[in-house]
């Protein structure tokens, strides 16, 4: 079950909605749309870790602008203190958007 | 995030994030849905190891197509530390990647449209050319 467990964890997706100062204030409805398909993401990389190098990082729609990438390794601990192995996916992406609203807008999101 | 959060610098070589205590939704989808806050912080630096290459099929691709996208990315090396806590679960990274990029892309309204040309030789019916960038 452990491993389970890790699955959810890693599968987890913390997205973590962190907006630019440029953008503090704004409306609900002026974040950012995921990229088509619903709620997915795909995952860049070498086959042996991904889907190819020609996927898509971000995880917004209708974006220009710096995208980073990361796949980490390193270690969970639950509250029994059992260990486990973790696995992170963290994206940044800065830059550009159309919201959901039509609005341009401009900001700085990561997920994770 | 705050902009200060995030640093550029080598011409888009290097990137430095660093958050602390960031308020997110842990979002867990197995086996329901399920959303439980959660605080992470991160101190990351993205150093591309090489140059840019040009990524995606921007003109060839459906929009849910994995390849729909215009990327100018190069693999990179982060490096720096990663935690996170919710209730009852912490974690931490540390160490290198096992795999980064780090670039610029666009996608969605931002890839430009095809040009539209009129061929002559074709009686006057449009043909699309796509753009060589």
């Amino acid at each position: 079950m452990k491993g389970c467990h890790l699955l959810a964890l890693v599968s987890a997706s913390l997205l973590a909605s962190m907006v630019a100062s440029s953008s503090v204030g704004r409306a609900a409805n002026a974040e950012p749309v995921p990229i088509p398909g619903g709620a997915h993401l795909f995952s860049p990389g070498p086959r042996s870790r991904g889907m190819g190098l020609h996927v898509e990082p971000s995880s917004i729609s209708d974006f220009q602008g710096v995208v980073a990438l990361a796949y980490l390794s390193g270690s969970a601990t639950d509250g029994e203190s059992h260990r486990y192995d973790l696995a992170v996916d963290l994206r940044i992406m800065s830059g550009d958007y159309v919201a959901a609203d039509g609005s341009a807008q401009t900001g700085t999101f990561s997920f994770i | 995030m705050p902009d200060a959060q995030i640093t550029s610098s080598r011409h888009g070589k290097e990137l430095t994030v660093d958050a602390e205590n960031v308020a997110v939704v842990d979002d867990v989808s197995s086996p329901t849905s399920v959303e439980i806050p959660a605080a992470v912080s991160f101190h990351l630096t993205w150093k591309a190891t090489g140059s840019r290459r040009r990524l995606g099929h921007p003109h060839t691709a459906v929009p849910t197509d994995p390849g729909a996208f215009l990327g100018r990315l190069a693999h990179a090396k982060a490096t720096g530390s990663f935690s996170g806590m919710e209730a009852g679960f912490a974690f931490q990274s540390s160490g290198q990647s096992t795999f980064a990029e780090l670039g610029t892309e666009q996608n969605g309204v931002f890839l430009a449209p095809p040009a539209v040309v009129v061929c002559r030789v074709c009686a006057g019916r449009q043909v699309r050319r796509f753009p060589v960038r």
